[in-house]
């Protein structure tokens, strides 16, 4: 196993990140993940999302692990 | 003679292990008010329908366009011109005949939304806009009704059962201002992908009135039809959400949502002051249009799209108006601006209602 996190994004953030899923270094928390994420993509400066860690909602400061399960999700409008 | 003619429309279904006449009867006898009668509410109201749920009111104020037929499939050319509504309380009864359908062409808003709201025992957000949406969530938690949220952009789509004490300001506190997430009209959306969310939100509509199966309660599944990966997440209550809440009746009708995601009005300018605008010196013009855009700008201005403004230092210029099509991604792109260049703030402007708002004299094609 790599020393890498696996970020799967959804709708606009596909633009921003590039891509549906994404390959970062792992970190040691999701404060310093989403650090080095606006560093690499300051586009995610403008817009909404929500963190997911190993599938609930994150609002604070969580722990990640090798095999944590990363998602950034967006809010849609759309009907 | 209805017992046997309900006998064999339901037939395979009350056939089903775990389904049966029980849960037939607990369709009948429920009533599901479905909020939007367009991309996803067409599916949401051809499921209930077939399936038997006895008392369905729909809440549109719309018009079927041309422009819906690739998505809502409920409609055809014969009903363009006419109210969603209507159009489709004539289809969905041909359909079924042993139901109650009724429909009002009103926009649901906090005047009118608890009175209408109480009659029902769910409720399915198939709304298009984020004030709608926040008004929806805040009615059903306060009237303990279940919500069934879905919603689509472009080739993604999102599922939740709001019940329980969680709602969609668990997952977003506070409404996006407008342009900060794009509509379908803006953004564009697969025709198939409302289709798809929709019949997952009848699915979690049944198994609330039946009981069956486990619900999407207090979880959030995305879908991407692109890559076919979807994912569900536990929402967690969210401190935040009873600041942002309104807690009574009272509270709750003296908000005002369309404010709440409204753009902050000192970015925007309309046509009268952007004419006036362009004939000053030192103004820099922006169009964040993507470079095969139409119609062109026959006006001196420079071609920047969105996702190449961040971090691009625009100082020296003394005003700067952004432009796009409809006046949504110029907004962003006040924000994107004004944060890499803050000695500009306050002279950065967009047009309210973009390229489309302007006199042909601007354009060309």
């Amino acid at each position: 196993m790599t020393d890498t996190l696996t970020i799967r994004c959804f709708g606009q953030l596909t633009d921003i990140l590039g891509s549906a899923r994404l390959e970062v270094p792992i970190t040691s928390d999701s404060e310093e993940l989403m650090h080095l994420l606006l560093k690499e993509y300051p586009l995610l400066k403008t817009t909404r999302f929500i963190v997911s860690v190993d599938r609930k909602v994150i609002r604070e400061k969580t722990v990640l692990t090798r095999g944590s399960e990363i998602a950034l999700l967006p809010p849609f409008s759309g009907g | 003679m209805e017992i046997n003619s309900s006998h064999n429309r339901y037939h395979r279904q009350l056939i089903l292990p775990g389904f049966g006449k029980e849960a037939q009867e607990k369709l009948r006898n429920a009533r599901v008010l479905v909020v939007g009668a367009g991309g996803l509410g067409c599916p949401v109201l051809m499921n209930l329908t077939g399936m038997g749920v006895g008392e369905i009111g729909i809440i549109d104020n719309g018009i079927v366009e041309l422009s819906n037929l690739h998505r809502q499939l409920l409609y055809d050319m014969n009903d363009i011109g006419e109210f969603k509504t209507t159009a489709a309380v004539k289809k969905l009864q041909r359909m079924n005949p042993e139901i109650r359908i009724s429909s009002q062409s009103i926009m649901l808003t906090n005047d009118n939304a608890l009175k209408t709201l109480e009659y029902y025992d769910l409720v399915v957000d198939c709304t298009d806009n984020f004030p709608t949406r926040y008004m929806l969530t805040d009615a059903c938690w306060l009237l303990k009704k279940p919500l069934i949220f879905g919603a689509v952009a472009r080739y993604d789509g999102q599922v939740a059962v709001f019940h329980k004490n969680i709602t969609y300001r668990d997952l977003f506190p506070e409404p996006p201002s407008e342009g900060e997430v794009p509509n379908c009209n803006e953004a564009g959306v697969l025709g198939v992908l409302p289709n798809i969310i929709g019949n997952i939100m009848a699915a979690e509509c049944i198994k609330v009135i039946t009981g069956i199966g486990e619900i999407l309660s207090g979880k959030l599944f995305t879908y991407s039809a692109l890559t076919n990966d979807s994912l569900i997440v536990e929402i967690n209550a969210s401190a935040n959400k009873k600041l942002q809440q309104p807690q009574s009746a009272g509270e709750f009708e003296a908000m005002n949502y369309p404010a709440l995601c409204a753009t902050r009005t000192e970015i925007e300018i309309d046509k009268d002051q952007f004419e006036k605008l362009i004939q000053q010196k030192d103004i820099l013009l922006i169009d964040v249009r993507e470079p095969d855009e139409v119609p062109q700008l026959n006006i001196h201005h420079k071609r920047i799209p969105l996702n190449e403004l961040m971090g691009m230092s625009l100082e020296g210029n003394k005003t700067v108006v952004f432009i796009c099509q409809s006046g949504k991604r110029s907004i962003r792109a006040v924000r994107i601006c004004e944060e890499s260049n803050p000695a500009l703030a306050g002279n950065i402007f967009s047009l309210a209602g973009g390229i489309n708002s302007l006199h042909e004299k601007f354009k060309t094609n």
